[in-house]
This record gives C-alpha cells, structure tokens and sequence, in this order.
C-alpha cells in the first residue's frame, strides 16, 4: 500500500519490524528485501509520490514538485547546485538513468584504506548482475545515441580517446529525453516503478508526504517521529511516530547525517556528516553548424573513460553527454543579458557535456543549520580544482574534433574558445574562485561513512552504525569516498547486500 | 525544541554567507540605518500587481534587474507576449522557506541600496535608477567582484531571473525548444 499525505486525516502511530527512512536506491532496495523476507516494513518518503500520469515534460512541474529544495539546494555560498530527488523513488525518479558498476580501483582503495572487507568486485559482482538483469540494464546500440551523445563518442575516438555507451536501466525507451523530467512513458525502472511495488507486493507500507525529524530510543524499541506534509503547500498537516527495532535510514548523504546529528546519535567517531564528495561536476558547451537539439533524444548514453585514475592517485576526471533543458541551460550559461539571451536563441545548434571529478582533496561536510536544516560547505581541493580545469579541456577538445565552431565554459565571465589551440591558454587565464565557474553535483556521497574502525567511520561493512545496533545507513553517504561513476548501481548493490545480511540475521540485529 | 518547533523555526539562517566578508557585514551593519527614502523607489509601474511577497519597492528592484540580466522586456503587466520575471518570482517565493525569503528581502536591500553602491562602485545611486549601461556596470561588478557574496548574491539573482523566464513556455518559441518530444525516436 502506498499512501499519500493528503490521505492520512489524523496523527500516525505505527509499528513494524523495520522502518526506513527514504525511498531511494538504499531505502527502496531495503524495504523490497526485507519485505520479501518476511519482515513487517514501513517505509517513509518525505516527497511525494507521483506516476506517469503526473509527468507533464516541464522543468517547471519537475524541479518543483521531485527536487530537493525546488531543485535550489546548494552550499551555503552557492557556489555548488547539488541535485537530489525528493519523491517516492528518490533520485532515480529523475536521474539519466547512467548504470555503472564500481570502479575495481575504487573498491580496492575501500579495503586498503578503510579495512572494509566484502565489498571487493568479486563480492559485489553477483549483486550488481542481480541488479542490472531486474532493471533491465543494457547498453544502447550505436544507432540510438542522439547528437549530442555522438559528440562524446565521435570526438573522443577522433582523438583517441576510450570512449563507449554505458548501460541504462530502462525498458521499452522512446526517447523522449523527458528522464531528469520524470519518464511519462514509464520506460525508466526507477525504484519507483521496481523496488517500491515489489516491496509493496510483499506487505510493505510506504508513506509518501512524511518527514521524519527524530530517531530516538535503542534496543527493541526505537521511535521514528517526524511530520506528514502538505507538499503542494509546503506545510505540516499532523505528526508520526512509528516503532520498531529496526531503523534503516536512506535519506541520502545531505540529509542522513542531518538527522542522525538532529537525534544525537552516531557520532562517537566525530565523522558524522564529514567527507562529503560531490563527483565535482562543470559544463562545456559546443556551438555546431548542425542542429544538436541536446533535450531530444536519450540523455546519457556515452561517456569517455579514458581520465579516471589514469596516474594511478584515485583521482581524475571524466566526460559524458548531458541534456539541456531551458532552465537548465539559462542558469549555466555565462553572463547575463542580451548576449545571454542571444546563446539561449543558439540551443538547437548547442552540444554540452560535463566533466565529473572524482576528488581526492576537497573538503565537504554537512551539518546542521540553526532552523535544523542541511547545511553543505565545500571547499575544492587544488588537485580536485587542477583535475577540473584538465577535464574541461578535454571536454573542449571533444567538441572540437566533433565538428564545433566554438567551445564555451560555465564561467560567469564568458570563456568563449574558438579553436583548440586557444583552450589551455583560456582555461588557465579563467577564474576558479567561487562562484566564478558554475558547478554541480548530482552525486553527493560519503557522509556517514563505512568502515572497520569505529574510531573513524559511521557504519560498519554490513551498514549497521558502530553506535547503535539495530539502526542502519543505507545509502550514498556509506561511501568511504568518492566512485568516479554514476553512483545507482554501486547504492543498489550494497544496499541488496546489506539488506540481505539484514534479512539472515534480524533476530540477533533486534534484540 | 519540539520537532514542530524545529520545523517552524526559520528565520535568517544563510545571513551567514553575508556575514563572510567584512563588506557583507559592513553591509549588513549599515543598512537598518538607511533612511526608507534612500532605499526605496517607487515603481515605475502605473498600475502596481497584487503581490504575494515582495514589496512594491522590491518588486521593481527584482523587475529592473531580471530585465538587465534575462534580456526580456520588464514591467510591463503579464501578458501573453510579456513574461514578468518579476511577478513570477513573487509567486514562487511565497512559499519558499523562511530563510530563504529573508536572505532574498536582504539581498534586493543592499543590491538596491545607494551606500552599497557607493561601497562597490564609488557611484551613489540605486540600482532602479541607473540607465541601462550603468546596470550593466553594476552587475559585472557583482558577478566578477573579488568579494565572495557579491558573487553569491549575482548568481541568487541570476538564478532567479532565468528560471523564472525559462520554465515560462512563452520563452520556448524563441529558442527554437519543443518541449518534449512525442514517443518515436532519436533525432
């Protein structure tokens, strides 16, 4: 059953086995297994629940309805715009759909640095395969890339680049480029539209509208208690309290420490809400005589590889295609006024990809603002900000052996390249103060971190908090650092895995 | 704190990104003691929109700098060649957080105030009553300024602006977008 807030009349009082907080890839893989296995399962989603039939294709109805903070979630000086879903589904109801499993590198780093043990590619392969096949996660065929993917997967292998498509979780696609918008053809398996129901099939309870605030009591007996919303008008109608030995909390790495910090709870290591990595993400965007039209067609369906770790640091960049919504586009694009808007009237014959850094020097934390509201802060590294300025220059020179007149970043003083022999000289002349360059970040992770030592991390390897048994984090912020990929495989995978371990021991994780 | 307390407090919580700089709390300090007058300019509009947010003095602070910044027309009554950025945004801020709405009363404030001008550009005037070159000016300075919230308070107002125009589906005719395309295939 799936009930919205509109429909609960009077104060909430529940029990259950398990209570998870957040309907994302953690909390909607954990309710479908557990639920599966038995387990009387309530789930709590603070957005909204919304279909295909809801979908109408706009940004407008999207950012306000499915995003955090209206799509306006940002570090506290702005300088960084973090994406985030907020409705039933979480962020997979409005991601590009990108499926990649974790880096090997990366998993390795895991163990040799963070001790954890279990998660090696040979641990986690069965879960992503598990995963891939109940989403339907394939790669398209080179016909079905769309121009601005052609960019990518042209102009890299001109320059001899790795480059290849990337697998989608999607089934009976028509590519209508609406995926960031919310599917309105229900091709995309987002969490809503596979976990969800199938959690819901087996007895689990999902209440969409409900805000949890507070997690308090331990043993057998640990209370949820929040607020069910009037999301259209952004009030409060009553309040809940739902009990339950177990709590999984799966509100991702913004707003999981929020409210482990708001409930005391979790922090004896002092970690809590630090580490926070945001796959440091910036644009360029190509000026083509051919019309690219970069809302149209799949989204994201190639990306070059070839930067990730390439000096073996952990660290690097990589390039993918991005989709270009007006909004979108007329908050990125640099400047202001009649040469703004004269860019705007080029959208048809604009090609834009991004370049995600997977950091290793940055700083990021979340904490908690006077109003009990995240508060994000994020201060680039130089090796991280020195990768940034690389992968910007190979996005341009991507564009330019794909056939563009000009390249331009997302400087607030426009940077306009016109050929290849200008880029290194303009990107070293930018600026890279904040709020000098406009950046992203759709995959916030890391802060609740996993590991061995309970010295220094939140979780343990099977997700349970170090301070609390019973009360689990199961989401991005576990990352002990950064992926260097879309993050959605790598979640579902630990969260089948954690939850399935959950699921074999829940009679000693509950007493 | 009970937690419908914590849900309710809001206040002015991102002041924080003012108060960073010594111009930002140089700015802060000042401006509760600016004389209304100096502050404030009536709008140019004859006939003031009912708003939900704004002060008639904010919204022609946020009309004249959406203008300058998205390069559509301002002021003008909402019609259906005329998208009002401004009265757009009135609608969305009502019912942003509190904090939020603080920090956006805060910012039209200080962006519209003469003495910040004459901190910035060394030219006391508001915003409102520069000509359109002089706006242009006094944008630059903030979107390039060597003061991180001046920079922040740029893109707020940039980001504003633009969303506003660019979610309206009057703009798309003019960027050559269709909206979402009917089930078929790739381009």
């Amino acid at each position: 059953m799936i009930v919205r807030g509109k429909d609960i009349t009077g104060p909430l009082r529940e029990s259950a086995d398990v209570c998870i907080i957040g309907s994302g890839c953690g909390g909607g893989a954990s309710a479908k297994i557990l639920a599966e296995a038995g387990k009387k399962v309530i789930l709590l989603e603070e957005g909204g629940y919304f279909t295909s039939r809801d979908f109408d294709g706009t940004e407008g109805f999207a950012y306000q309805t499915m995003y955090q903070r209206r799509a306006g979630q940002s570090t506290e000086d702005l300088s960084v715009t973090v994406l985030q879903g907020r409705c039933v589904g979480g962020s997979t109801t409005v991601n590009w759909m990108t499926s990649l499993r974790t880096p090997e590198f990366t998993l390795d780093d895991w163990r040799h640095r963070f001790g954890i043990e279990g998660l090696s590619a040979k641990d986690l392969d069965p879960y992503f395969e598990r995963v891939e096949r109940y989403l339907n996660v394939k790669a398209e065929p080179d016909e079905n890339h769309n121009p601005n993917n052609r960019i990518i997967l042209d102009g890299a292998r001109a320059l001899g680049y790795s480059t290849k498509a990337n697998g989608r979780n999607a089934r009976g696609c028509v590519r209508s480029g609406a995926c960031g918008l919310g599917c309105p053809f229900d091709a995309k398996l987002s969490v809503a539209l596979t976990y969800v129901p199938d959690a819901v099939k087996s007895g689990a309870t999902v209440y969409a509208d409900c805000r949890a605030e507070k997690i308090e009591g331990s043993g057998k007996t640990k209370r949820v208690a929040g607020y069910v919303l009037d999301n259209e008008r952004r009030t409060t109608k009553t309040d809940f309290v739902i009990e339950a030995p177990v709590v999984i909390v799966s509100a991702s790495a913004i707003h999981s420490p929020v409210l482990l910090l708001k409930s005391g709870v979790c922090n004896s290591s002092r970690q809590l809400g630090k580490n926070l990595t945001f796959h440091l993400t910036t644009a360029v965007a190509g000026r083509f005589e051919r019309i690219i039209y970069p809302s149209g067609g799949i989204p994201q369906s190639a990306m070059c590889d070839e930067f990730l770790n390439k000096n073996g640091d952990n660290g690097g960049f990589w390039v993918e295609a991005v989709p270009v919504y007006p909004a979108l586009a007329a908050l990125a694009f640099p400047g202001f006024g009649r040469a703004h808007r004269e860019r705007m009237r080029e959208f048809p014959h604009t090609g834009a990809s991004i370049t995600l850094v997977k950091e290793i020097d940055s700083v990021g934390r979340v904490t908690v603002n006077d109003h009990g509201r995240a508060s994000i802060s994020y201060d680039p590294g130089p090796k991280d900000i020195e990768y940034l300025k690389q992968g910007v220059a190979a996005a341009a020179r991507i564009h330019f052996a794909a056939g563009a007149k000009e390249v331009m970043t997302l400087h607030a003083r426009p940077t306009i390249i016109r050929s290849e022999g200008e880029i290194e000289r303009k990107i070293r002349a930018a600026s890279w103060e904040r709020n000098s360059l406009a950046l992203f970040s759709a995959h916030p992770l890391g802060t609740c971190r996993m590991g061995n030592d309970p010295q220094n991390s939140v979780v343990d390897p099977h997700c349970q908090t170090h301070d609390v048994p019973g009360l689990f984090v199961i989401d991005g912020s576990v990352t002990p650092t950064s992926l260097g990929v879309n993050p959605q495989i790598t979640l579902l995978g630990i969260a089948e895995k954690s939850a399935e371990w959950l699921a074999e021991n829940f009679a000693a994780v509950a007493r | 704190m009970t937690h419908m307390d914590s849900l309710h407090a809001e206040s002015t919580g991102r002041r924080r990104f003012l108060r960073q700089t010594l111009f930002g709390s140089a700015a802060l300090f000042v401006a509760p003691f600016i004389p209304a007058k100096i502050l404030r300019k009536q709008t140019a509009r004859n006939t003031a929109p009912a708003l939900l947010f704004f002060t008639q003095e904010e919204y022609a602070v946020m009309s004249a700098a959406a203008a300058r910044l998205t390069g559509f027309p301002a002021g003008a009554p909402d019609s259906r060649d005329t998208i009002d950025a401004a009265l757009r945004a009135d609608k969305f801020l009502s019912t942003e957080d509190p904090e939020i709405q603080d920090q956006i009363h805060l910012l039209l404030t200080i962006f519209n105030s003469p003495i910040a001008a004459l901190f910035f550009s060394f030219e006391f005037s508001r915003f409102t009553s520069m000509d359109d070159k002089a706006q242009d000016g006094y944008f630059e300075g903030w979107m390039t300024s060597s003061l991180g919230f001046r920079r922040t308070g740029f893109q707020a107002l940039k980001r504003l602006s633009m969303s506003m125009v660019y979610t309206d589906q009057r703009s798309f005719g003019e960027i050559g977008y269709h909206g979402i395309e009917a089930p078929g295939g790739a381009r």
